[in-house]
């Protein structure tokens, strides 16, 4: 892990980003954290992080449609490089090398 | 349309701190969020998310992405906006001098001034709760009429404010008092000095104000008898390291007395109206007048000041206290035919707006009006240096035209060329602002000898000071960049790259009229500044019924015994032996210092109903003669008779107390305080105090020895007769220090404020005329050299030098003759008025519009033709050459 490093809340949203595909922009990612996780999010905090994601090159972006509900404004929608996808994934492996550490409960 | 539900002003705010590239998702999202919003929590709730969740876009993750695309953009054109500006700096050199120049000037002139007037207007509000405290002036009246308004009032009256009226939580009184201090150091020489900045002092002082006491306690160091505390100056003057408080300093004024020191505090600070080195507890005094000075509605001798409750209506309290005054003291006021009136005047109106009898320090109060009369000047001169730049910018835009019209065509939008014009007047600012900041720091100090100003240096270093500076600096940078800019931009691309000559029409009227202004405001200050010097040497110079030259003031001794009037007398033949002493004589006053000794005098038998008020003097035999004192009727005290029973009084008494002439008065009988006594002289009027006081009722007494004794001199030696009165001094009243001064030195001090007045008018007048000149200088060289041309044909066709020079002037000299017509009757007007406030004054002189007119139109005409000369004389052949 000598790359750059995540913090808690960028994994977070960039695992979104993976996970919701075609359909991740801001808002539905917010959505997606707040009845998922059960967990307040700030909607400027998630737009932060995007960008910032951009920046190190995790993820890019494309402009989408436009619907009704966003006063016809258009979509940001992002999606994870392979880079981001490396990074996601030696995270996750390094997280699972972590867990094996802890030994097993044994039931008695 | 239906109106959105959501609050539209969050996108307002966010179209203006949003990167562009990103402000539509972001818009987008919180729309959606908000149709979510609102589903879920109802509309309320979601507006109140949508606020919320808006405004926490302005985040430094948000918006410094913002800057940075912002900076990308335009940095490279600001770059090239200065590089541009420099280029065409280095290009006319003369011109940018002559800019930077004029703006330094007017920049410093105006920052010293306005540091000035801050620095006046600060006066007593360091007071944390100055707003609340304020002082009460004390008006006698007499029959009907208005007698008199003092600083100073009698000391029951703040005291009754205080037990009768809620609204005031604490009063304080000070009342002055003189004398030789001394320190007797066991084991070592006396420390004397006559000192004159003491005060008795109420306990309550600390609670009004904020005078800082360093040490000893605030609520006891002045409670009980004899208690005196020391500022820090006086505690090293006497004491030096030594801790002061608990030794003893003597006073002495006819006996000694003994104070105990209980306290030093800090320095009194120079922007205090009331100044004091010595703070006697006031309980001594008390002590000493058998509790008059607590209980007295007569003795008006006591600086009173009230503090009242934060938003105390003072209007409605001053209504309740007449009131309460006429309710209480209409029977005593009735005995005399007399009222008494209170009135809070506020603290911090005392320095620029009082003029009362009987003021702390009235040299150090200065005229409001004539303060901010100064801060116009500074605003004259800002304007001046401001229209230079504008003139100058406007006449050299024929000289830029083209490279206008180029840009035009290649494709430069207005907003860029203005821009590229306002750099280029930011620039210049900001070289002359440094340049200002320079002269403004090494000028500080001589300035402040010069005018007597007393601008602490430290004013440089406060965040306001520097405040001023850049908004002077952006100011101007604006007002005078903004015109040129916005005219030479306006240039229509087509018609200056054909070579036409633009002829705006409208310009040069503008141009014409801001030389106008320029020169009606120099014309206003050269003609104003000589009708203020002309008053003031008519006031030096005008009789003052009082001879006052050639006489030496010695401060008489304080510390004295019951044989001091003996002593007197056989020091006084001893003094006229000194040879080059022509007389001496003992007064209890000197013409220049104000006269505290007020007694009531009425009339035995007719005259006015009640008693005056009167000033009154006491002088020995030699003082009328001494003085050359004209005697209007009877005669002067004379060892001949036995005068203890007699008075003299002026003109003005005389005619008071309704004698037809002063020949009525000799031989009445008057009732003097006290005292029932005779009339046996009527003095002409002549002047005790300057000539911006009237000429007041006064009355005299004898009293063969008192404290000031007035030695007449014959000789240039006065330094030997200062060394031969020593011995006698020293003789007869030992351990007296002995202080003499100049008696016309002394009395002209008076007029220090105003010479200083007239000083800074005319500083400030040459600088406004140096600066405007030096525009006129910049505009013809300009000129002359845009017609170099036709003055080459010109002469070619036979036109001779003098023809040129006219032809080129004329175009200057137009405006400065409408200047002059403008400004000498407004001039008239305002100086008159200000005359007025004299109550002696000349007349405006028409000889001064006529200087000031002639010195004007020459000022103008040698920095016209300093520059047309050149012009006139070129040979006809270089300028046609290339053609």
């Amino acid at each position: 892990m000598g790359k750059e490093f995540l913090g808690e809340f960028e994994e977070l949203v960039l695992t979104m980003v993976a996970a919701l595909q075609e359909d991740a922009y801001g808002a539905a990612i917010t959505e997606e954290i707040e009845s998922r996780l059960k967990r307040d999010v700030n909607l400027s905090a998630v737009h932060v992080t995007l960008y910032r994601l951009e920046d190190k090159g995790y993820v890019k972006s494309k402009l989408g449609g436009e619907t009704k509900e966003r006063g016809g404004r258009r979509k940001r929608i992002y999606t994870v490089t392979n880079s981001g996808m490396a990074t996601l994934r030696a995270m996750k492996e390094a997280r699972v090398d972590l867990w094996k550490l802890i030994p097993q409960l044994k039931f008695v | 349309m239906e109106k959105p539900e959501y609050p539209g002003w969050i996108l307002w705010v966010l179209q203006r701190a949003c990167p562009p590239q990103l402000l539509e998702e972001i818009e987008g999202d919180l729309l959606q969020r908000f149709k979510r919003d609102s589903n879920k929590f109802g509309v309320k709730k979601a507006r109140w998310r949508f606020v919320v969740y808006g405004l926490s876009f302005l985040r430094p993750g948000i918006l410094l992405r913002n800057k940075f695309s912002f900076q990308i953009i335009s940095l490279s054109m600001i770059i090239n906006y200065i590089s541009i500006a420099f280029r065409n700096f280095n290009r006319q050199r003369v011109y940018t001098l002559l800019n930077i120049i004029g703006l330094a000037l007017g920049m410093t002139a105006s920052t010293l001034i306005f540091q000035y007037v801050k620095y006046e207007s600060s006066f007593d509000k360091f007071h944390s709760r100055a707003n609340d405290i304020y002082r009460i002036q004390y008006n006698g009246w007499q029959n009907g009429q208005l007698n008199f308004e003092s600083a100073v009032a009698v000391p029951a009256a703040p005291a009754a404010l205080k037990n009768n009226f809620p609204e005031v939580e604490a009063f304080t009184r000070f009342l002055p008092i003189g004398g030789v201090i001394s320190y007797d150091a066991p084991g070592e020489d006396p420390i004397v000095f006559r000192e004159d900045r003491m005060q008795f002092a109420d306990t309550s002082l600390f609670e009004v104000f904020d005078f800082r006491l360093l040490k000893g306690n605030e609520r006891t160091c002045l409670k009980g008898v004899n208690k005196i505390i020391i500022s820090e100056n006086v505690a090293s003057k006497y004491f030096g390291t030594g801790d002061p408080i608990g030794k003893q300093l003597t006073l002495h004024r006819g006996d000694a007395s003994v104070f105990e020191v209980t306290g030093v505090f800090a320095n009194v600070p120079e922007n205090s109206h009331i100044k004091f080195d010595f703070l006697v507890s006031y309980e001594t005094i008390n002590a000493w007048t058998e509790n008059e000075s607590e209980t007295s509605w007569n003795w008006y001798d006591f600086y009173s000041f009230v503090l009242l409750k934060p938003g105390t209506d003072v209007n409605s309290l001053q209504a309740k206290w007449d009131a309460y005054l006429a309710k209480t003291r209409a029977e005593e006021w009735n005995k005399q035919n007399r009222r008494q009136e209170f009135i809070l005047r506020p603290l911090t109106d005392i320095h620029l707006y009082s003029n009362l009898l009987y003021e702390t320090s009235p040299q150090d109060l200065r005229d409001g009006d004539a303060v901010y009369a100064v801060s116009v000047i500074a605003v004259f001169i800002l304007l001046i240096a401001w229209i230079n730049y504008i003139n100058l910018a406007t006449a050299r835009s024929f000289k830029r035209a083209n490279e206008v019209g180029v840009r035009k065509v290649v494709g430069a939008a207005k907003g860029q060329l203005i821009g590229q014009f306002l750099t280029e007047s930011l620039l210049l600012n900001i070289s002359a602002a440094i340049v200002a900041l320079l002269m403004v720091r090494l000028l500080w100090t001589p300035f402040c000898d010069l005018t007597g100003w007393q601008i602490p240096l430290d004013y440089m270093l406060a965040g306001e000071f520097w405040l001023m500076v850049s908004l002077l600096f952006v100011m101007g940078a604006l007002l005078s960049g903004f015109y040129p800019a916005v005219v030479l931009s306006s240039f229509k691309p087509v018609v200056v790259l054909k070579g036409k000559l633009i002829k705006s029409s409208a310009g040069n009227y503008l141009r014409k009229s801001l030389v106008v202004f320029q020169f009606a405001a120099s014309v206003f200050l050269i003609s104003g500044s000589l009708i203020v010097y002309d008053q003031l040497e008519y006031m030096k110079n005008k009789d003052l019924g009082i001879d006052i030259n050639e006489m030496i003031v010695i401060e008489g001794p304080s510390i004295t015994d019951s044989l001091y009037a003996s002593k007197y007398k056989s020091f006084k033949t001893e003094v006229l032996r000194i040879p080059g002493v022509k007389g001496i004589t003992a007064s209890t006053s000197i013409p220049g210092e104000e006269n505290y000794w007020t007694t009531g005098l009425q009339r035995i038998n007719g005259g006015p109903e009640g008693a005056n008020v009167v000033t009154t003097m006491g002088m020995d035999y030699d003082y009328v003669p001494q003085f050359n004192i004209a005697i209007k009727a009877g005669r002067n005290f004379s060892e001949s008779f036995n005068d203890e029973k007699s008075i003299l009084i002026n003109e003005a008494l005389s005619k008071e107390l309704e004698f037809a002439n002063p020949e009525q008065a000799i031989g009445q009988m008057v009732r003097h305080g006290r005292d029932t006594v005779q009339v046996v002289g009527v003095l002409a009027n002549y002047h005790q105090m300057s000539l911006r006081a009237k000429v007041i009722p006064h009355a005299y007494r004898l009293r063969t020895a008192s404290s000031y004794f007035s030695v007449k001199i014959e000789t240039n030696d006065y330094k030997g007769v200062i060394a031969r009165l020593e011995v006698p001094w020293q003789s007869f009243f030992p351990g007296n220090p002995l202080d003499y001064f100049f008696l016309d030195q002394f009395f002209n001090k008076q007029y220090d404020r105003d010479n200083r007045f007239s000083q800074v008018f005319t500083i400030f007048t040459v600088l406004a005329i140096i600066i405007a000149s030096m525009g006129l200088v910049g505009l013809a060289s300009f000129m002359a050299i845009q017609r170099t041309r036709e003055i080459g044909i010109r002469k070619v066709l036979g036109s001779s030098v003098s023809n040129v020079i006219l032809l080129l002037s004329k175009g200057f000299m137009q405006p400065v003759a409408v200047a002059i017509l403008l400004a000498m009757p407004l001039c008239w007007w305002l100086m008159s008025q200000w005359l007025h406030s004299f109550p002696y004054h000349t007349d405006v002189n028409p000889m001064v519009f006529l200087i000031s007119g002639v010195l004007v139109t020459l000022i103008a005409f040698v920095s016209v033709t300093s520059q047309t000369l050149k012009a006139a004389f070129t040979k006809p052949a270089e300028t046609l050459k290339y053609e």
